[in-house]
């Protein structure tokens, strides 16, 4: 039933060193935001199924608030901020200086806050990849959702399983001040546009 | 729950589909958004299916034949239970899904995507002439669906909810 699109070797192997870069930029994005060491972990590429992808987190009922953005130019991108949905409020209240406990529910401000750490992670992800392969990569603005964590990612794999039954899937971790955060980053780029890139070799 | 005799629960994830004959199975789809959960049962045969279905059909009609598409999943549904001794005219079929869970979409295959899976998936299986009894989709949320294969009983969860008879 798949219509598998692996990368080959080389391929993974160029990605693998395009993501780690990006997502060294990415701390450095969170720790001028926060204030405080704020780095990626656990990165992974991998070549997943489509049906494997929601567990990726845990359980697909996980409930979590999703910042869901998308590079649109020569690489085009789904790209996901998955977190627990208490790690959401307590990220609310360091980002606007509330007392921690403060933030009980999502409004528009803290929904806008959480936006602004989506934005960073997007934004300093991209801006990397679209350094290093020579492109431009737009970033739409972010769109949030609190919903079960399948919900969240299936509505960002739709665009890739329009053409494959698996996903490119560059996922990774979050940690703050030592301590890890139930809190994902995934992003899932267009197979063609990605072997495309990839095979420019000029990076 | 639903049962109190469950043996073995599958997951039905995307683009997938399963069908089961045994008492004690379970099928789930855990954290349908747009995607629309199909479940099929033939009360007498005691035979049930459940397809995940992600995308109404396929942009190019050449593509490679997958059930992740309405177009083929209800078919395959309905083809691979009936293997199981299930008579399409006895069917029951309830359908769950196809929320919009993001309020806006920037891409081209997600927009109203939970919208046009739900026709998608009413359409075929109108074309196979199987009509849900029942049906919970539309709305901003997700939620799972699952249907035991012992009394054939379809449940649906919202988050933070318990399961609800559908």
């Amino acid at each position: 039933m798949s219509t598998t699109f692996l990368l080959s070797r080389p391929q993974m192997t160029r990605l693998q060193g395009l993501a780690s870069a990006a997502v060294g930029e990415v701390s450095r994005g969170l720790t001028e935001m926060f204030s405080a060491a704020v780095a990626v972990t656990a990165l992974h590429v991998r070549v997943v199924e489509l049906s494997e992808v929601p567990s990726l987190v845990g359980s697909p009922e996980l409930e979590v608030v999703a910042v869901y953005l998308i590079a649109e130019g020569e690489l085009p991108a789904q790209l996901l901020l998955l977190m627990e949905y208490p790690t959401a409020l307590e990220l609310c209240d360091i980002l606007l200086e509330l007392p921690s406990g403060t933030t009980e529910a999502l409004g528009e401000m803290e929904e806008s806050a959480l936006g602004e750490v989506g934005n960073i992670v997007g934004s300093f992800f991209l801006n990397s990849l679209a350094e290093s392969v020579g492109v431009h990569l737009p970033i739409t603005p972010p769109t949030i959702a609190a919903d079960m964590a399948g919900a969240a990612i299936g509505i960002a794999l739709t665009e890739v399983a329009m053409f494959a039954d698996e996903a490119v899937v560059i996922d990774a971790n979050f940690e703050h001040q030592g301590r890890r955060l139930p809190a994902w980053f995934m992003a899932f780029p267009h197979p063609d546009q990605l072997r495309a890139a990839l095979d420019k070799g000029t990076f | 729950m639903i049962t109190t005799a469950v043996e073995q629960i599958v997951s039905v994830g995307l683009g997938e589909i399963h069908v089961a004959s045994e008492a004690g199975m379970v099928l789930m789809a855990l954290g349908l958004g747009s995607c629309v959960g199909v479940a099929v049962y033939d009360p007498q045969a005691r035979v049930g299916g459940m397809a995940h279905v992600v995308l109404p059909a396929p942009l190019d009609p050449a593509a490679p034949i997958s059930a992740k598409f309405a177009t083929v999943a209800v078919p395959e549904l309905l083809e691979r239970v009936e293997r199981l001794g299930a008579e399409r005219q006895r069917l029951v079929c309830k359908i769950a899904g196809g929320a919009q869970v993001l309020q806006t979409a920037a891409s081209r295959h997600n927009f109203r995507i939970g919208e046009r899976n739900i026709e998608a998936v009413n359409a075929a299986l109108a074309e196979v002439g199987v009509l849900p009894s029942a049906q919970d989709c539309g709305g901003k949320t997700g939620r799972s669906l699952q249907l035991a294969i012992h009394s054939g009983r379809v449940a649906v969860k919202r988050l933070g909810r318990d399961w609800e008879p559908l």
